[in-house]
């Protein structure tokens, strides 16, 4: 079991924003998170990494728990966010450094997999440049080439494929591929269903702050009569009800 | 148009404010307070030593009298979007523009006559002068600022304001001739002079429809000074300044930062490269270099030098929750302690050298050793009590 919620209940501030969420990501699995715009995809994400702090319920992580071993468990979340966030005054490089030191990665082994990662995204060629000088999309591949040359064991991957070209959005789904390999467990949410429906394991469909539905896509399909139906057409017919309520 | 200037000013008077609030609220006021009070203090201490009638004294007087209406700004309120928005008010723009004219022109005049009580004194000591004369030296600045102003409209229109060099020209020529002629002829003169530029200045700018483009950028402009200002005592969040790579510095990035801590490599790199934090902490330990080498030995030389080591330390320490609003800051597995302590380490690098540097600086034109000594002794226990205490307590109101 990588990473285990149970009964979450959580939010930014008084008001719950998430009730009553159970979800599970098993090592070598790629979990889809999947909501309309507030239905609390990000709030789960925030809670997972240990920026909100759940009113009730427990999150762990290979029986770690963030508020008893905060170092270890951290240690082994690694976070791609929706918008790139980098620091003005570090290089590309520097950045890459910075993440080595802060998750005691050894450099001469790291370097190697960075360097690979840097040469896949076409910036082995800008590691001295600052972020002010990056686009969107170089900045979200930064992102990515620090996440995926740790060693963590659980990704937490925000929104992945908004500002990446084509090619890079292969790629990111290629390196995923590679990391479920190695047993890592990918937890990614999404609003693009139909790559969601090709490359997902399983899925957790949010809606309301509440799982509404979860399983493989099947079991989907099974739970609800939507027989044969996309993940599109199945999140589309969960979601009107939704409204409707 | 004229509600949308007075409901703009409103909130600018309410933005204002509220930093206003801030500056107050701060340390670092009672201290610039001091800075004043010494100022003050050495000026009266000045005069008496003038002589009479002097050439030097009264290119001091032109030079002050140039440089008051250089201080503030033509301040339009005139925001990004208003180019898309307000586009087909031509007319209505020209009513918003005087009303906006007049409000810059008011605060104009109120820094122009303290800027003229300042000189005074000064004046009265070397030059003799008359109620009339006076009268006139006060008139002067008035019509020159407002002359000023009407330049800086002109510099945001369709018609004159892409003649920038001119522009900048006029700005620094109108109050010189102006002070030349009141005080290498005579105030009278020199009134007449500026009322006479005024009146060319107002026939010959008419042409006065605005610029949008340069209208917002020289807005943009002068709120970032603003900003910048207010961003000496308390974080604003629109002024970020640049990064630059520094490459000869990284001797001094290696210096402060320890090996294998995140926190010390980030705060190090932080620090050298960024325009905003370096810009300050070196503007102030040279001012204050100079300000406790002219100064002469005694306790208000000691007092300058504590007081410059404490500036440079406040100005350093709200670099510490820079990073707050980044995510990785809290979910890199770092323990949750290192973060304080490697900028302490850092604080302490930074103020100690720079209070070596003031310390130094100290020992003055006169070469007074013993004045030396006693500022390094100061200036060393005032650098462990600021980065061992002092910095604890100003960690828990800025991290809330």
């Amino acid at each position: 079991m990588a990473l285990e919620i149970k009964n979450l209940v959580g939010g930014y501030s008084q008001l719950p924003v998430l009730k009553d969420v159970s979800l599970a990501v098993q090592p070598g699995e790629l979990v889809g998170l999947i909501g309309l715009n507030g239905a609390g995809k990000s709030t789960t994400l925030n809670h997972i990494i240990g920026l909100l702090r759940p009113f009730s319920g427990s999150i762990t992580l290979n029986g770690l728990t963030l508020q008893k071993n905060p170092e270890e468990y951290k240690k082994q979340i690694a976070y791609v966010p929706e918008t790139p966030i980098l620091y003005d005054e570090l290089t590309l490089r520097e950045h890459l450094e910075l993440t080595m030191m802060a998750y005691q990665l050894n450099p001469d082994e790291t370097w190697p997999r960075a360097k690979k990662l840097l040469k896949l995204f076409r910036l082995d060629n800008k590691l001295d440049w600052f972020p002010a000088n990056f686009s969107k999309g170089m900045k979200q591949k930064v992102m990515i080439c620090c996440a995926f040359m740790t060693n963590a064991k659980l990704l937490i991957v925000d929104e992945p494929f908004y500002g990446l070209d084509p090619l890079a959005v292969h790629d990111l789904l290629n390196l995923i591929a590679e990391k479920k390999k190695a047993g890592v467990g990918v937890l990614m949410s999404t609003h693009v269903l139909d790559t969601a429906q090709r490359y997902c394991d399983r899925f957790v469909l949010l809606a309301n702050g509440k799982v509404q539905a979860h399983g493989t896509l099947d079991e989907l399909r099974a739970a609800g009569d939507y027989d044969g139906e996309s993940l599109d057409e199945i999140y589309l017919q969960l979601a009107k009800g939704d409204h409707h309520e | 148009m004229n509600k949308l200037f007075n409901k703009r000013r409103s909130q600018h008077f309410l933005l204002l404010l509220r930093y206003w609030r801030l500056v107050f609220n701060d340390h670092f006021v009672i201290a610039l307070f001091f800075l004043f009070g010494a100022l003050a203090y050495g000026y009266s201490q000045l005069l008496p030593q003038l002589s009479p009638n002097q050439w030097r004294t009264r290119w001091v007087l032109v030079i002050w009298f140039t440089l008051i209406p250089q201080l503030g700004r033509l301040a339009t309120l005139i925001k990004r979007p208003d180019p898309v928005f307000l586009l087909p008010q031509v007319s209505a723009i020209r009513h918003y523009l005087s009303s906006a004219k007049l409000y810059s022109l008011i605060l104009g005049e109120i820094i122009t006559v303290v800027g003229t009580f300042i000189a005074l004194p000064f004046a009265l000591t070397t030059e003799k002068l008359g109620t009339g004369a006076i009268v006139a030296i006060f008139l002067t600045a008035v019509v020159t600022k407002a002359d000023w102003l009407h330049l800086t409209h002109k510099a945001i229109t369709q018609r004159w304001g892409h003649q920038h060099r001119r522009t900048v020209l006029e700005y620094w020529a109108n109050p010189l001739l102006a002070a030349l002629a009141t005080w290498l002829i005579n105030p009278f003169v020199g009134l007449g002079v500026a009322v006479l530029l005024y009146i060319a200045v107002c026939c010959y700018y008419r042409d006065l429809d605005l610029d949008w483009r340069l209208a917002v950028q020289s807005e943009q402009d002068r709120m970032y000074s603003v900003y910048r200002f207010f961003n000496l005592f308390t974080d604003v969040p629109s002024v970020q300044g640049k990064t630059r790579r520094r490459h000869w510095a990284d001797g001094v990035v290696n210096w402060l930062s320890i090996p294998n801590h995140p926190w010390s490599y980030l705060y190090a790199r932080a620090f050298v490269r960024s325009t905003e934090v370096s810009g300050i902490i070196g503007r102030l330990t040279v001012l204050g270099m100079v300000i406790v080498f002219l100064l002469p030995a005694g306790w208000l030389n000691t007092v300058m030098v504590a007081l410059f080591i404490y500036l440079i330390a406040t100005q350093l320490m709200p670099l510490y929750d820079q990073y707050q609003a980044n995510v990785f800051t809290h979910i890199y597995p770092v323990a949750s302690g290192q973060q304080q302590e490697d900028f302490k380490q850092l604080l302490a690098k930074v103020t100690a050298v720079e209070a070596f540097l003031v310390a130094l600086a100290s020992v003055g034109w006169q070469l007074n050793w013993s004045q030396l000594l006693l500022n390094l002794v100061i200036a060393i226990i005032e650098v462990a009590i600021l980065t061992r205490f002092y910095f604890s307590v100003r960690v828990k109101k800025l991290v809330k």
